[in-house]
């Protein structure tokens, strides 16, 4: 699954602060090493399943 | 017999279930987390026979539908990817039927299913206008021009979803949507000129939110101190669990009651929750309905005890069956 800089464009504006959570919050944290258990979808692009090409990175 | 559908992890629905056991009446929970056997819904051209978890329609004085819906797919056909899809969608045609049925039938079916899946709020707006609630300036748009339009003419602008919060599962991952939010210039600058449709409303300078919860046309009202507390300045959903937002029962003008009870009578809800806004103007602003709404903290935060309440109602019905 893949949503790119395109497509971020065009989805509605609530998908801009939309955020993703692993299903494991404790694994997640240690393995991106970060202090919350998600990370804002235009700024972080982090998962392995979701890509957000080069947006805002 | 009262039956009830919920979830096992409801706690309203086991201290109304307490209450149930107190006034010692025959009662039958229902929870989406386990599978419900239909033994018979049998359409003749006489009659209709029904029978649900081996409990007859003639034995159902009142149904209270507090959260989810009856579960009827074997749990080895919930992971089937499109055939899952397919047969969910089966089966919530006929929970829609069987509530009609039991609506019809009994006449005293508290709650919906069907109710919270069509949730639509734009309706839900127009309903609130038309009987005489005030409402946030609304935009719907996929245009930007409009957007930006829309954005100039107010100091601030929200946006929320449509229908449904943005929750779509993968593996490992869920991709959750943020609530209710104010609008950037930046992010207006990140859209096309056309994009997917987007709601977008006046931010009410907001003196106290209101969280009434009702049932069987009372309403319970509560009145939600967020104004102060940046995390939940736009909406109180966006929760702060470290600091909560300070709560206490309010009372509205008659005026505004008898609004919101003619707009649930339009709706036909029975039960719910309904979100308002008081301005630092003194107006009250209608947000949202939702058909399946938490009171719990209602009840507990301004010793409401509707727990007991709906309690009551549903042995009053059963004792006078």
């Amino acid at each position: 699954m893949k949503i790119n800089k395109n497509l971020i464009k065009l989805l509605p504006i609530t998908f801009q602060k939309a955020h993703i959570e692993n299903k494991n919050n404790f694994e997640y944290e240690e393995k991106y090493n970060v202090n919350k258990n998600y990370h804002r979808l235009i700024n972080k692009p982090i998962s392995k399943m979701i890509c957000f090409d080069n947006y805002e990175k | 017999m009262i039956v009830i559908i919920s979830s096992k992890f409801d706690t309203s629905t086991d201290e109304v279930v307490e209450w149930l056991c107190y006034y010692n009446v025959k009662f039958r929970r229902f929870n989406f987390e386990e599978i419900t056997n239909l033994e018979n819904f049998y359409l003749t051209n006489d009659d209709v026979v029904f029978q649900l978890g081996n409990i007859n329609l003639s034995d159902i004085s009142v149904i209270w539908h507090r959260r989810a819906r009856l579960n009827m797919l074997p749990q080895s056909l919930r992971k089937m990817g499109g055939i899952t899809d397919y047969l969910q969608k089966e089966e919530d045609s006929l929970i829609k039927s069987i509530e009609y049925f039991l609506s019809e039938f009994t006449g005293q079916y508290i709650g919906s299913f069907h109710n919270e899946v069509e949730n639509f709020k734009i309706n839900h707006l127009l309903i609130a206008k038309k009987n005489g609630l005030d409402i946030p300036e609304t935009l719907i748009t996929t245009d930007k021009k409009s957007l930006m339009h829309f954005f100039n003419l107010f100091p601030s602008i929200i946006t929320k979803d449509l229908r449904y919060p943005l929750s779509v599962e993968y593996d490992e991952y869920k991709l959750l949507s943020d609530g209710t939010f104010r609008i950037t210039l930046d992010m207006i600058n990140n859209l096309n000129d056309k994009f997917s449709p987007t709601l977008v409303q006046h931010e009410i300078n907001k003196e106290y939110e209101i969280r009434i919860f009702f049932f069987m046309k009372k309403l319970f009202s509560m009145a939600i101190f967020s104004q102060s507390d940046t995390q939940t300045e736009v909406d109180y959903r966006n929760y702060n669990s470290e600091k909560p937002n300070r709560n206490v029962p309010v009372v509205l003008p008659k005026e505004i009651e008898v609004k919101i009870l003619k707009f649930i009578t339009e709706l036909k809800l029975k039960t719910g929750s309904i979100d308002l806004i008081y301005s630092k103007c003194g107006k009250y602003y209608f947000l949202e309905v939702n058909p399946m709404g938490q009171f719990d903290w209602v009840s507990k935060n301004c010793n409401y005890n509707i727990e007991k309440k709906i309690a009551q109602h549903l042995v009053k019905i059963e004792n006078e069956n």
